[in-house]
């Protein structure tokens, strides 16, 4: 099954197969309310990965606003606390990416069930 | 009783911000793309929060951004009208930024955020700027407006 968001220059590609979703960040994340769209778009597919697994690949994301931190963040938080095993992709030679998913990563180590992968 | 027609025009915001990307790769497309990403990130960062907090002071109900190159310097400032007290937030903000480490301030705010939902301004972008784009901060606040500078060399 899969599942779309498309919002203000940004694309979230969902894949979904019984307890494990996939999530595909395409696009530039430029809204100055990305919780808006980002939040709600998750809330549904948490009913999917809570307690299974999902993955987080924002590989081809081209940019992301430091408003879209927030949501990013609290999302993860969130699926570690229902024991979701998160996987979460990055691309290390862009150097925006490089830069915030080290922090990410770091963040993580108070988290289970999260692992950040370049 | 009269009819009324009164047309309210308003700002689309994101297109202003879409705007402020498209004039800095535009303008720096000779300094290469390094730049002109980290430049982009700079306004933007600057864009959204003079849109987002600003406040019309002085007459004045809009802010601005300014991009300047000169003798090797590259300078992105913004000015927006603002409280004070939402003024001494930005310069203690800035002030930090100035003295420790971005790196451990960007982490701080993350976890901070995590911990209280509440705590609404994030100061990521600001962080951002120098953590991310290389780029020295400083601020100033006089006749009720904000003005913000993030300075990089240009090589």
């Amino acid at each position: 099954m899969r599942q779309e968001l498309v919002a203000d220059g940004l694309l979230l590609k969902a894949s979904i197969e019984g307890k494990h979703v996939a999530v595909t960040w395409l696009g530039q994340s430029v809204s100055a309310t990305p919780g808006t769209e980002i939040v709600p778009f998750f809330e549904k597919l948490a009913a999917h990965y809570d307690g299974g697994a999902l993955r987080l690949d924002f590989r081809e994301l081209e940019y992301m606003n430091s408003s879209s931190v927030r949501p990013i963040i609290e999302l993860i938080q969130a699926a570690n606390q229902t024991e979701t095993e998160v996987e979460i992709l990055y691309r290390s030679t862009i150097h925006w990416q490089r830069l915030t998913f080290k922090l990410l990563e770091m963040l993580a180590k108070e988290w289970k069930h999260v692992r950040v992968v370049s | 009783m009269t009819d009324v027609h009164r047309q309210m025009p308003l700002p689309l915001i994101s297109h202003w911000v879409n705007n402020v990307r498209s004039i800095v790769s535009t303008e720096l497309d000779a300094y290469g793309e390094g730049l002109v990403r980290a430049a982009q990130m700079v306004a933007t960062e600057l864009a959204e929060n003079v849109v987002r907090y600003g406040e019309a002071a002085e007459g004045t109900e809009s802010g601005m951004i300014v991009l300047d190159v000169t003798a090797g310097m590259l300078e992105i400032r913004s000015s927006n009208g603002a409280s004070e007290a939402k003024a001494k937030y930005v310069l203690a903000a800035v002030a930090r930024l100035q003295d420790e480490s971005a790196e451990e301030l960007y982490l701080e705010r993350m976890k901070s955020m995590l911990s209280d939902s509440s705590d609404r301004f994030s100061q990521l972008g600001l962080i951002r700027i120098v953590y991310e784009g290389g780029f020295s901060i400083h601020a100033a606040y006089e006749d009720s407006t904000l003005k913000i500078v993030a300075r990089r060399e240009v090589s």
